[in-house]
């Protein structure tokens, strides 16, 4: 059942990332690489959010046999690899940052690389240590 | 890359504005291809992570990082490719299937971030970390970059052409 569950939470982020993405290009009134950098953000944080619980329960499992249920795992496992993988992308962004560096624009490009990343390691981490 | 594909290019991104629709509502029509797409780009990264080489001759985490390196690569080379080949032949449901939802799937910021976190947790020297992010973001950008322009030659020149 796991890789129907996969393809089902997958299927929801990458829905997720299309309506956010919409909205927010609706709401400043062209296109735009805002949305994605809002799902890459958001995602990163909700990652770590889920990776906390992932450690938290793996510590908390470890002097026990069979501590973790298997259900447990296939939850984490579909909550990581499937919604925030489906949820965020990779491609968008670095298709954006060609984009804006080839419109002239290429100290914006630069920020929008950088800038992204390192507001994804801090949000991850700060979404890990809610739940770690 | 002939002088009409290069007289393309300034209005590249106004062309892609109108394809995109980007003020237009969003309709159930749009909604199910990128369910679908994601659905199996999720699956098919999945798959290919559990591939794993014998860790001995290959570490366990730096196989997962390259792989997710080379999943990544590939993922923005195909959408840099796909957009340029959807500038000439608007089919949008296909479109939306193809790059928002499996290639959009297919590929992950989150774990790539991850990875950095955890050796910057793990106090791995600053020097990998920075290596590591260097080596992801620049052959990233390259691969979006090389996939745009080859799909420009390919597809735009077959345009004018016919």
């Amino acid at each position: 059942m796991t890789p129907l569950y996969l393809f089902l939470a997958g299927g929801l982020g990458a829905c997720l990332r299309f309506v956010i993405d919409r909205v927010v290009e609706r709401r400043v009134g062209r296109r735009t690489t805002s949305g994605i950098v809002v799902v890459n953000l958001l995602g990163s944080f909700i990652l770590g959010l889920v990776t906390g619980w992932i450690h938290a329960s793996a510590v908390a499992g470890a002097p026990y046999l069979h501590y973790l249920s298997a259900s447990t795992m296939q939850m984490q496992l579909v909550l990581s690899v499937g919604f925030c993988g489906g949820f965020t992308t990779w491609s968008t962004a670095m298709v954006d940052t060609v984009r804006l560096g080839r419109t002239g624009k290429p100290g914006l490009a630069a920020f929008h690389l950088l800038g992204t990343f390192s507001g994804a390691v801090l949000l991850l981490q700060l979404g890990y240590l809610f739940t770690a | 890359m002939s002088e009409a594909g290069a007289s393309i290019e300034p209005t590249d991104d106004d062309a892609l504005a109108e394809l995109d629709e980007p003020t237009s509502a969003i309709r159930l029509s749009e909604l199910w291809p990128v369910a679908v797409g994601g659905g199996l780009g999720v699956l098919a990264r999945y798959n290919l992570t559990r591939f794993r080489w014998s860790p001995t001759i290959f570490p366990l985490w730096l196989q997962e990082q390259w792989l997710y390196l080379v999943m990544n690569s590939v993922g923005a080379f195909a959408l840099g490719l796909a957009l340029a080949f959807f500038h000439t032949h608007p089919q949008h449901g296909q479109r939306l299937f193809l790059t928002t939802g499996f290639l959009g799937g297919f590929t992950t910021y989150g774990t790539i971030a991850s990875f950095e976190q955890h050796a910057i947790i793990a106090s791995a020297p600053s020097g990998t970390v920075l290596l590591s992010l260097g080596v992801n973001l620049s052959i990233g950008v390259a691969a979006a970059y090389a996939g745009e322009r080859l799909g420009q030659c390919v597809f735009q020149d077959v345009e004018v052409q016919s």
